[in-house]
Parts: C-alpha cells; sequence; structure tokens
C-alpha cells in the first residue's frame, strides 16, 4: 500500500466479499420471561430477574419500529417468540403494528395465556401460522416438566381456542426424563383432541441452555442411548401410519444415503454454515440482532443503530476459530448435528467438543455399522 | 400475464352522463383490496395475503413489474380505461394491447376477489 493509497476503512473489504445477503427470515423475541418453569427451556431467565428485563425489554413502539424497518429491508417470514409472548402485557399492541407491515407471520406460544382480549386481536389479525407446544398428557406430567399442574388445562383450552383461527396449527414437544414415558400419550392426546391430521414434531436434541437462561438442562435430559431410540421410534411410529399393514420390521432396512457428487449443493460462501447471519436473523427482548436464538456472543446493537445497520455490519462481529481436528476427522460427521451453536451451549468454546452430541451421534454411527456387518447390507 | 380470457367482469355501474355529453360512461372503478398487503422484498413485488383472507389463502403472490405497477394504481379507485393509460405510460405500448393486458388482470384480480368496488 503506497501513501497515495486511500485507506480501506475496516471490515469494508470483508463485507464487499460477502454474498449478498437478505434478511428474509427473521425472529423477533419478544421477552425471555415465561409463566411456565419448564426444566429443558434454552432460553428462560431465572424470575429473580423479570425486574431488571421487564426494564430492559424492547417498548411495543420500539417493536414497531423494528418491524417497520425489517419489512423496509426485505424480511417476509417473521416468527414471534419468546420466553412466552403472549406474558408481555402489551402484547395485543406489539401484534397489531408488526402484522400491518405485511410478514408471513407465525406465532409460538405455550398456549395457557389465551385471553378474550388476545382472541380478539388475533381474530382480527390472524397468524399464518401458530406453533404451540404440548409438554405432556396429563396434570401430573406438567407439573413434572413445567412445574404446575393447572398448565396442563389451561393448554388444551388455549388451543382449543387458537385452532378456531384460520391459522395452520402445528405442535411441538421436547422429551426429557419427566415426560418420557409420555412421549406416545402425546401425539394420541393432540390427535384425540384436535383432529387426526395432527403430528407432533418432537426436538431432536436438547442442548444446555444458552444466553442466560436458567434451566439445568443436563439433570433432565435424556440419556443419549435413550434420546437415539426415542428418535427411531417415533420414526418407525410415523412409517407405520404411512404404511400401515405392509409395516414388516423383519425386513426394514436402515440405510444412510450419501448424496451423489452430481447432486451435491453447490458451495456457497456463509458465516456460520446455515441461513444464520445470511437469510437468517433474531431480534433479541433487549434489542440485539443475532445470527440465531441459539448463539448470542456475536452481536450488533439494532436497537441503538437501526435495523439496517446492524445488519449490514453483523458480519464484521463473526470471529470463528477453525473447527477441531477431532470434528474434521469424525467418521460421522456427515450424520452429526452440532454446529457452532450447539458447541458453544455445551461447552462454552465455538471449537469445543460437544460430548452429549458426540455420544449421541456415535449411538446412531454403531446402528448403521451394524447393519452393513451383520448382512452385508444395511439392515437392522 | 398468461391467464385466459373469461368475460365474467362485473356489470358497470350506473353512470351519471350529462345531457349533451359525448363522452363514454367511464366503466366500473376498481380498488385493491385491503386483504392483501403489497411488499418490495429483494427484487421481487409481493402480496401477502393478511387478516381473514388467509382462511381463503395463506400465502403470498409474486407479481411481475406490470402487474405490481397496476396494483399500485388500484390504491385508489381506477377505472379499466385509468389502468390502461398508466400500462401505456409506463411501457409505451399500443392503446389496444394495454385495454387486453388490463381486461385480463382484471377479471383474474375479480375472480381471486383481490378488487373491491369503492
Amino acid at each position: 500500500m503506497t501513501s497515495e493509497t486511500p485507506a480501506i476503512p475496516p471490515g469494508a473489504q470483508r463485507l464487499a466479499e460477502m454474498p449478498r445477503r437478505i434478511p428474509v427470515n427473521g425472529t423477533f423475541e419478544l421477552t425471555v420471561r415465561c409463566n411456565l418453569h419448564c426444566k429443558m427451556c434454552l432460553f428462560r431467565h431465572a424470575d429473580s430477574e423479570n425486574a431488571r428485563l421487564l426494564a430492559e425489554e424492547m417498548t411495543a413502539d420500539e417493536w414497531i419500529e423494528m418491524a417497520r424497518q425489517a419489512a423496509r429491508a426485505g424480511t417476509v417470514n417473521l416468527l414471534i417468540t419468546g420466553g412466552e409472548p403472549l406474558l408481555r402485557p402489551d402484547f395485543c399492541e406489539i401484534w397489531e403494528g408488526v402484522y400491518q407491515q405485511g410478514f408471513l407471520i407465525t406465532l409460538y406460544t405455550n398456549a395457557t395465556l389465551v385471553t378474550p382480549k388476545v382472541m380478539e386481536t388475533l381474530r382480527r389479525y390472524p397468524p399464518h401460522k401458530i406453533g404451540v407446544t404440548i409438554y405432556g398428557a396429563s396434570p401430573e406430567t406438567y407439573r413434572k416438566v413445567c412445574g404446575d399442574a393447572a398448565t396442563f388445562a389451561r393448554t388444551i383450552a388455549g388451543i382449543h381456542q387458537l385452532q378456531t383461527l384460520p391459522s395452520v396449527l402445528e405442535f411441538r414437544t421436547t422429551i426429557i426424563k419427566d415426560n418420557y414415558a409420555d412421549a406416545d400419550a402425546i401425539d394420541e392426546l393432540v390427535q384425540r383432541e384436535f383432529g387426526k391430521e395432527f403430528r407432533v414434531t418432537q426436538a431432536r436434541m436438547v442442548t444446555k441452555a444458552v444466553r442466560g437462561a436458567c434451566a439445568d438442562v443436563e439433570s433432565c435430559r435424556l440419556d443419549p442411548e435413550d434420546n437415539v431410540r426415542l428418535a427411531f421410534r417415533r420414526g418407525i411410529n410415523l412409517i407405520k401410519q404411512y404404511v400401515g399393514d405392509r409395516y414388516d420390521e423383519r425386513n426394514l432396512l436402515l440405510e444412510h444415503v450419501n448424496v451423489s457428487e452430481d447432486d451435491a449443493f453447490q458451495p456457497r460462501l456463509t458465516l456460520f454454515g446455515c441461513d444464520a447471519g445470511m437469510r437468517d436473523y433474531v431480534i433479541s427482548w433487549d434489542g440485539q440482532l443475532l445470527g440465531c436464538q441459539m448463539l448470542g456472543v456475536f452481536h450488533t446493537d439494532a436497537r441503538g443503530q437501526g435495523f439496517h445497520t446492524a445488519w449490514e455490519r453483523f458480519p464484521l462481529e463473526v470471529k470463528l476459530p477453525p473447527v477441531n481436528n477431532t470434528c474434521l476427522s469424525c467418521k460421522s460427521r456427515n450424520i452429526c448435528n452440532c454446529c457452532y451453536a450447539s458447541r458453544y451451549a455445551e461447552t462454552g468454546f465455538l471449537d469445543g467438543l460437544p460430548d452429549y452430541v458426540c455420544k449421541d451421534t456415535s449411538i446412531l454411527q454403531a446402528m448403521y455399522d451394524r447393519g452393513e456387518s451383520k448382512h452385508g447390507k444395511n439392515e437392522l | 400475464m398468461s391467464h385466459p380470457f373469461k368475460n365474467n367482469c362485473p356489470p358497470p355501474k350506473d353512470v351519471f352522463c350529462p345531457s349533451g355529453a359525448s363522452e363514454a360512461p367511464p366503466g366500473p372503478v376498481y380498488q385493491a383490496s385491503s386483504h392483501y398487503i403489497h411488499r418490495k422484498v429483494a427484487d421481487m413485488d409481493v402480496l401477502i395475503s393478511v387478516g381473514g383472507n388467509i382462511a381463503n389463502f395463506n400465502g403470498y403472490i409474486e407479481l411481475n413489474p406490470s402487474a405490481s405497477l397496476l396494483w399500485e394504481t388500484l390504491a385508489q379507485p381506477k377505472t379499466a380505461a385509468e389502468l390502461a393509460a398508466a400500462l401505456q405510460s409506463a411501457y409505451g405500448i399500443a392503446p389496444e394491447q394495454a385495454r387486453a393486458d388490463v381486461q385480463e388482470f382484471l377479471e383474474l384480480l375479480v375472480q381471486h376477489e383481490m378488487v373491491v368496488a369503492p
């Protein structure tokens, strides 16, 4: 660089070399407070922090302005979540103002706080999709998992209310030791209570709580063996529902299909190996722009600088170490679910070895290996 | 706009013609339904279905540039002739082509209840 060469502003070249990033998919995390106390929650903060959280949460006006800026920047799909978003006393005001910007909007809720006022707002401004969580098939299970038996009935009643809306309804659950016995009963409850067309999506893996959340996940999540066994059993149950009497377990094949070179995705430049920070973003409860709700270590100040500046400058904040050699050389890397966020959640390091994920993956790998060695082809 | 012609436009509203006026009646007036919000996303124009309309259609519609122009023009009540004039002005096409394109566009909007009579 000569004395005549104009100085390049820090980061400008890095930004110029980035592929085009458009914030198509947004998440607004209205709060990290929740009225339930689920043992495995990734995001809920302790009640003792409520005073501080309430003082620092984005206001309704700030959320509506953020939505206006996000729409202007190109956001189409918007998820409203928490914590529990209906816990906010100004939820209806936020919802109406955000809705009018014009998004394909999804609401995530535990359905326990569906008041007449909330329903009036949602009837006028119905979500395109509603994701409800259901953690047990009885009050007793809700007591064990969520800390309050009475919330079971409120959940069911709330979902019945939400079902009157024209929104697409989806069910989600997380299975831990305390509701493991209810895993099938939850599916049966949903179909019996709300309709046979519904399926319950189960979180494949429960990582440790993130971003200051308080749950002691390690004490309640399934052991890796049970985790894999449950995922497999649920998959088999789904197959049985589809094929009916044709199901034959003796001839069941477990096969991992490697993507051929011809079918392989074109390589692309990303920040984390996914769409986080490239097409996806989160605005946290206190106005920070994150790539993903799981990973808070990289952030820009959307509340202070505005959405556009925060989005544009986000890549400059991302500083990643190389992936550790153990992961790079692992024979199971093609079936492993780990990412920078899960490594950080599990170990506190972006290049850490997530022991829980490794064990889960090794069990799955062993299943594939047993199939190959036993019969010369992939049979269970 | 490649949808086939369908002769199902709404009948013209009664229009008062002052005696001695030589102009033809202006025809029906249309306006974009508030059940859709027009958004610009990257290089695309889309209409997001909102409100109770998502019971009929839960999703979004992508507009090509001429459809986007017409939709923006329909933010205020407009006749077919006024819409055709907007197309002519923007694209320099022949009046007959503009009228035919607008006719086809309006038939689609009417069929899917995307315009209202203000």
